[in-house]
């Protein structure tokens, strides 16, 4: 089976703090894989049987890198970054656009994962635009994935239950449903040596203006702090 | 001139950061208390290759070198000195040794479970007679058959409680002394003549076990020699001229949690009606903690560094030790009068960081060794 993981990088919280002079986020270290994205590829792992490929997909910037190397650590084969400039400062349409792109061009993928919702945008909307550009079924916030001939058994958080659904599909994964295993020492070393594909936007037959900034639905206007 | 880690040493403080964070920082107290490191903490040390980070992957090291090393018990000195003592007694002096000098055949036998950690390393050169002055061992090994037979003892031996995996240094030709005439050897502790005297109780690195070593008529074969015969010696110097190297690191990690507990302290302490932060007297002391501590912090890697490019780092790793196990001693000191009464409370980790930093002046040979290594090294070479 081959699986694919998306992962969002996002602001390491633990050290940045909101400037409330430029009303912006300063980040104070590199980036690390979302939350709920981390618990996407503990899926991942967990689902491997012998045979199978993990491939991880990301779109981003350079500092991007720790992020897919922390998904690396824990057991992913290789890694797909997409850095291409153009691809950058897209919404979740345009980055839904690249990845789905990312992933034909890798191949044929049984199973894609990704998180439900990123600590940054928070939209829940990458995962099923994916899965709409795949023409393939998805769900979101799954808690239990099971794999048995060529279907994927789900459980649902909170009142939304159980259901299969035909692979390939794509499953965006609630928050916390596990606790990711922090690596050891081997597996860190091994991660620095795994390769990481860097395909620009056009190696992934998309046109620059259909992503990134360019592509994106959503236009950012203006950021202002709430009153406290 | 670049002073960035490499994204492999990032990961591994990263990961080594959490595990300490989540692992041992909750029971650092405990394993001071009761003097022991929990088995289930051990053996999540092994699961996480802890006790093989700067050996070579081809014996089942995890290959991260002295600087990745010295990262790891950097990030162990902030959470525990017995779990640091424990690992750095372990890699940097207890398997050292067989790493550095030992048979082809010698690293395939051992190195394996000593870098899973499955089997424990300690390193026995100090005697009741013979600690700075190493010439002076009365161990001694005379040759039988295709065997050594050892008879004398080892005091003060970290990890000799629990160690399957001794390196001994024992007198092979006491004419020779230190030039000829010390041998090392891999003792394996279920080897008859082998055993151990009592835990002794210990100031600090409580959870770290010390003992004396015993051995009657124990055979060790020949095959077991690390090295050539009578160059134990010069193994017993390059193990500890790398093992000084990584007691900085545990130094470095010690005084970086003591900063922060301090800065954490003295914000929320009011004392005059504002938190004494604000006030000069602490502001220096932490000001000298901080000085104190970038420049042992810089000393230390520069020397990891210089030991993986394969430069011989004698003089510089005696410096590391002096300097680091000095620094700790004045930082921690800063940290207990920042913190006025509380760091003088067993609640607080500032009292049982205060008792475990001293060890530091003490082991790996004292510092006044340390000194005379500095020094005859300049003498030597009539420069800097």
């Amino acid at each position: 089976m081959r699986i694919a993981i998306c992962v969002k990088p996002v602001p390491d919280l633990n050290t940045a703090y909101v400037s409330k002079s430029r009303a912006e986020l300063v980040e104070q270290s590199k980036r690390v894989p979302n939350p709920a994205d981390e618990n996407a590829v503990a899926v991942a792992v967990s689902l491997r049987t012998e045979g199978d490929e993990l491939v991880v997909f990301t779109v981003g910037a350079d500092t991007a890198v720790d992020a897919l190397r922390r998904a690396l650590a824990m057991g992913v084969d290789r890694a797909y970054l997409i850095d291409d400039p153009a691809a950058q400062g897209g919404d979740a349409l345009a980055d839904a656009t690249v990845l789905a792109a990312a992933l034909n061009h890798a191949g044929a993928f049984d199973l894609i994962l990704c998180g439900s919702n990123s600590i940054v945008a928070n939209t829940g909307q990458v995962g099923p635009r994916i899965a709409e550009a795949l023409g393939i079924p998805h769900a979101t916030r799954v808690t239990v994935v099971a794999v048995a001939d060529g279907t994927v058994a789900i459980e649902r958080a909170g009142a939304l239950g159980a259901a299969k659904l035909a692979l390939p599909a794509l499953l965006a994964v609630e928050p916390g449903c596990n606790t990711p295993r922090l690596p050891n020492a081997m597996a860190v070393m091994k991660a620095s040596k795994k390769a990481i594909e860097r395909p620009s936007v056009v190696d992934l037959g998309l046109s620059p203006d259909e992503v990134g900034e360019a592509g994106a639905a959503v236009r950012l206007r203006v950021v202002e702090l709430p009153e406290t | 001139m670049d002073f960035t880690f490499s994204e492999e040493h990032e990961m591994l403080r990263d990961m080594t950061r959490k595990f300490v964070d989540n692992e041992v920082k909750p029971l650092a107290r405990q394993i001071d208390e009761e003097e022991r490191i929990p088995p289930e903490l051990m053996g999540k040390l092994r699961e996480q290759g802890f006790f093989g980070i700067p050996f070579s992957e081809e014996y089942g090291g995890v290959g991260a070198g002295e600087t990745g090393y010295c990262i790891v018990l950097e990030e162990m000195g902030r959470g525990s000195a017995s779990v640091a003592v424990l690992l750095a007694a372990h890699t940097s002096i207890g398997v050292m040794g067989i790493y550095l000098d030992g048979t082809e055949e010698q690293k395939q036998k051992y190195l394996p479970e000593l870098c899973s950690g499955e089997k424990i390393a300690a390193f026995a050169l100090t005697e009741p007679g013979a600690g700075s002055d190493a010439a002076a061992i009365a161990t001694t090994a005379v040759p039988d058959g295709d065997d050594y037979v050892l008879n004398g003892s080892k005091l003060y031996i970290t990890n000799g409680d629990i160690a399957d995996v001794v390196t001994v240094f024992a007198v092979t030709d006491k004419g020779l002394g230190v030039r000829g005439g010390i041998t090392a050897f891999i003792v394996e502790s279920s080897m008859p003549g082998f055993s151990r005297g009592p835990r002794e109780k210990k100031m600090g690195i409580r959870g770290s076990g010390t003992c004396e070593l015993f051995f009657k008529d124990m055979r060790v074969p020949k095959a077991n020699v690390i090295g050539k015969i009578g160059l134990g010696f010069v193994t017993a110097m390059k193990t500890l001229d790398v093992g000084r190297l990584s007691l900085g690191g545990a130094c470095v990690g010690a005084c970086k949690e003591l900063i922060d507990l301090s800065i954490q302290h003295a914000s929320q302490r009011v004392q005059f009606g504002e938190p004494i932060i604000r006030k000069q007297a602490i502001q220096w002391m932490l000001a000298e903690m901080a000085g104190d501590t970038f420049a042992m912090e810089s000393m230390v890697y520069r020397a990891a560094w210089m030991c993986d490019q394969g430069i011989k780092v004698s003089r510089e790793s005696a410096i590391v030790k002096m300097v680091s196990s000095e620094t700790l001693d004045r930082v921690v000191d800063k940290a207990v009068q920042i913190h006025g009464g509380m760091g003088y409370m067993q609640d607080y980790p500032i009292e049982m960081m205060y008792r475990d930093a001293r060890i530091n002046r003490i082991f790996e040979g004292t510092n006044e060794v340390q000194r005379m290594v500095i020094a005859g090294d300049l003498a030597r070479k009539g420069r800097f």
